[in-house]
């Protein structure tokens, strides 16, 4: 009986799937493959037939496709063969503009069964379509802030799908966007596969945007981005991120490798982060981040290599956009974690660099940092870690001593957008952990090339704190490299 | 002696109620690009001259890098730029002027009433330069002395009521600021850095009422240097890495 159903099951199976995966070439819609065509309507005529016939794929061959925004629909997937790109459109009117949630070279809303795969590529232009946003402000027709001397709005993103399930993203290589190059929000089942995101063209690039998603594999994939690399968020304080992994992916980001905000107004569970190398970044390796008011729990980075990073963790609970509540962070697992950091500027010569900013301060430590008030970070293990630093700190150029006047000089800071060097100089050149509670060091290294003038670890305000096999390198004379402060219960 | 100080203070309100009331210009209204390939000499002395012909006001850096050649300061223009923002000197002699040859990124002659203020930095990138200096001197289609190519981040010549403040003034190429003949100026919380460039970060001659404060000097060289008559030159916590104070004691 049993074999007679999975029999069934089978030949069910094997009917939808050729039906399911009916090619459609583009040229069937009288798509033109001579990048000077215009071929947003064709292309999303293609779309809408396939997708009223059911289903089945648009196949684009070696080519350059002039597009603006187009939208996909259930059961569809776009197929870009090697050697086909979608060209976005340098006018900015050929994007739905006015509407942030389908202003986007490719968008999606409320689909089922999509997906966008192929070794093509998806080239927004966005430097230029957002130069020709700034053209339109000047001249009166768009009204925009230009806040930061940027176009605030309009910018559109790469991809932008919204309350989407069973999403395939594979092979494709995604690049220059206006803003976030890619952005999958309240999507469920989404598998990104062996993608290559080139995310370098304007402000805000973000390499790969994630929010308040379910059940995401992220695999295999290369990231370069001007903005953060990977990227978490949470916008919807009635949702939040869970069963998340990211895996054997390759992060070069002018700003975070890794991150879990800023916008996290729901949070984060269940969230795991395994193989992935960062380098040539100018921020942080990973920062998990919660100032809105969101959780963040149950997560594991395992097997973390940094190179020529700004720093290797940051972890904070912030009160930015929090509306009465305060984020909650607790059980984050760090392990098997390798981080070189360097004296100058990790990301000199990408295009737009990360900002030299919160000077003068000398290279800043990682740290675990939550608020006054009870808002601690809770129950963190880091297991096998080992941070290598330039050392060097000169406290002729910037100073933070170990006297109380000066550690409760140290601002809290809750509104401003956490970044690891938003406190300027730091007590402490490895680690420095304030507000936080149950953290766990184990088998923990952390080397300074030169003398730095602060210890290794500063603990202010925190309780139970375990320093266990941790060691410190630093040459020149034997000093006291922990220092604590206002804290209980802290073993080394 | 009161007589003098209460001229400077008249003066000094001028100044902070002159900034107060300018009007701020953004860089792209002039098509200047952050992206840090754009060469934006000619947008930037644009923006100059217009805000100069309206009567004056602040031309805004906002973040990103902005590559530029030389351009010429006028009476009445502030330079803001802002934390992040990045005025990067490109790589190529034939892109620098100055006057009576002496090459800056940012020079001017008898103005009034200027500055550059901001969290931001000047990049000078001096080796990048030198090289490019040093290049068209082996093809010899230039002659002389290499340091006579290689701009100054800023120079000043018979200026008046200048106000530097907050920058980064980075890996310069030949000694970072020159004031010549000056009077009324002031140059305040500025960190210097020519590490790998070997350069002085500031020469003064001929100046009158030059006022140095909280100035970071991070240079291979003695930094500081004072050729001519100068009067009343003051310098309050100027300090190098080691700690030490520094001033152009005469």
């Amino acid at each position: 009986m049993n074999k007679y159903k999975f029999f069934l099951l089978s030949l069910a199976l094997g009917c939808l799937g050729p039906l399911a995966a009916k090619d459609y070439p583009a040229s069937l819609f009288g798509v033109k493959s001579n990048g000077t065509t215009l071929n947003t309507t064709a292309i999303q005529k293609g779309i809408d037939y396939i997708h009223a016939q059911g289903g089945g794929r648009l196949v684009f061959y070696v080519g350059r496709y002039l597009t603006g925004t187009i939208q996909l629909k259930s059961n569809v997937t776009i197929v870009l063969n090697e050697g086909a790109v979608w060209v976005g459109s340098l006018n900015p009117y050929d994007y739905n503009l006015e509407d942030p949630h389908s202003c986007s070279l490719i968008y999606a809303d409320g689909q089922d069964n999509i997906g966008i795969i192929g070794k093509g590529v998806i080239d927004g232009r966005g430097r230029e379509v957002s130069y020709n946003i700034i053209d339109q402000v000047q001249k009166g027709i768009l009204d925009d802030s230009l806040k930061l001397d940027r176009p605030a709005r309009r910018r559109p993103k790469g991809i932008y799908l919204y309350n989407c399930k069973n999403i395939q993203i594979k092979e494709i290589m995604v690049k220059n966007a206006g803003e976030w190059v890619q952005f999958y929000d309240h999507c469920e089942n989404l598998a990104i596969d062996s993608i290559t995101v080139d995310s370098k063209a304007y402000w805000n690039n973000d390499g790969l945007d994630i929010g308040d998603c379910k059940h995401v594999r992220i695999t295999n994939c290369f990231i370069d981005a001007t903005d953060d690399g990977i990227c978490l968020k949470s916008h919807d304080r009635k949702s939040f991120n869970e069963d998340i992994e990211i895996r054997n992916c390759v992060i070069r980001s002018s700003a975070n490798g890794i991150k879990f905000g800023t916008v996290s107004a729901g949070g984060y569970k269940n969230i795991r982060i395994i193989n992935n190398k960062v380098y040539d970044t100018f921020r942080s390796a990973i920062t998990i981040a919660t100032p809105d008011g969101g959780f963040v729990e149950d997560i594991l980075v395992d097997s973390l290599y940094a190179y020529n990073t700004g720093n290797a963790i940051y972890l904070r609970i912030g009160a930015r956009w929090n509306k009465g509540d305060i984020g909650k962070m607790n059980n984050i697992t760090i392990r098997n974690l390798y981080a070189e950091i360097p004296a100058g500027k990790p990301d000199a010569g990408y295009t737009y660099e990360g900002p030299v900013e919160d000077n003068p301060r000398n290279i800043s430590p990682a740290s675990i940092i939550g608020l006054e008030g009870g808002h601690d970070i809770t129950d963190v293990i880091l297991q096998n870690v080992e941070i290598v630093y330039p050392g060097g700190g000169n406290p002729h150029y910037a100073y933070r001593g170990l006297t109380p006047a000066d550690l409760d000089s140290i601002p809290e800071m809750a509104k401003s957008y956490p970044e690891f060097s938003q406190f300027k100089e730091l007590p402490a050149w490895g680690f420095y952990i304030r507000h936080a509670r149950n953290i766990l060091f184990d088998n923990v290294t952390l080397k300074a090339l030169k003398p730095d003038y602060r210890p290794a670890i500063v603990v202010q305000e925190a309780e139970n704190i375990t320093l266990k096999k941790v060691k410190y390198k630093e040459p020149g004379g034997k000093k006291k490299q922990v220092f604590v402060y206002k804290s209980k219960g802290v073993k080394e | 002696m009161y007589k003098n100080k209460f001229l400077i203070s008249v003066i000094g309100l001028f100044i902070i109620v002159s900034v107060l009331s300018a009007k701020d210009y953004q860089a792209s209204m002039f098509g200047i690009k952050s992206d840090g390939m754009t060469l934006n000499t000619r947008s930037i002395q644009q923006a100059i001259d217009f805000i100069s012909e309206q009567g004056g006001g602040r031309l805004v850096f906002y973040v990103g890098r902005y590559l530029t050649g030389s351009v010429e300061l006028k009476s009445n223009v502030v330079i803001r730029i802002e934390e992040g923002a990045v005025l990067v000197a490109v790589p190529s002699v034939y892109d620098f002027k100055g006057v009576e040859g002496h090459t800056a990124l940012i020079y001017a002659e008898k103005q009034q009433n200027t500055g550059i203020g901001g969290k931001g930095v000047i990049e000078g990138n001096g080796d990048a330069v030198k090289a490019s200096v040093d290049e068209q001197m082996q093809k010899g289609y230039l002659k002389g002395d290499v340091s006579a190519y290689v701009p100054s981040l800023i120079y000043l010549k018979d200026c008046e009521n200048v106000q530097m403040e907050q920058l980064i003034l980075q890996h310069a190429g030949n000694t970072s600021i020159v004031y010549e003949n000056c009077r009324n100026v002031s140059l305040s919380d500025l960190i210097v850095n020519n590490q790998t460039t070997g350069k002085k970060a500031v020469s003064v001659s001929g100046c009158e009422n030059l006022k140095m404060t909280n100035c970071y000097f991070d240079t291979t060289v003695t930094p500081l240097e004072s050729t001519g008559d100068s009067q009343n030159l003051t310098f309050i916590k100027c300090i190098t890495p080691d700690g030490n104070p520094v001033s152009c004691d005469k």
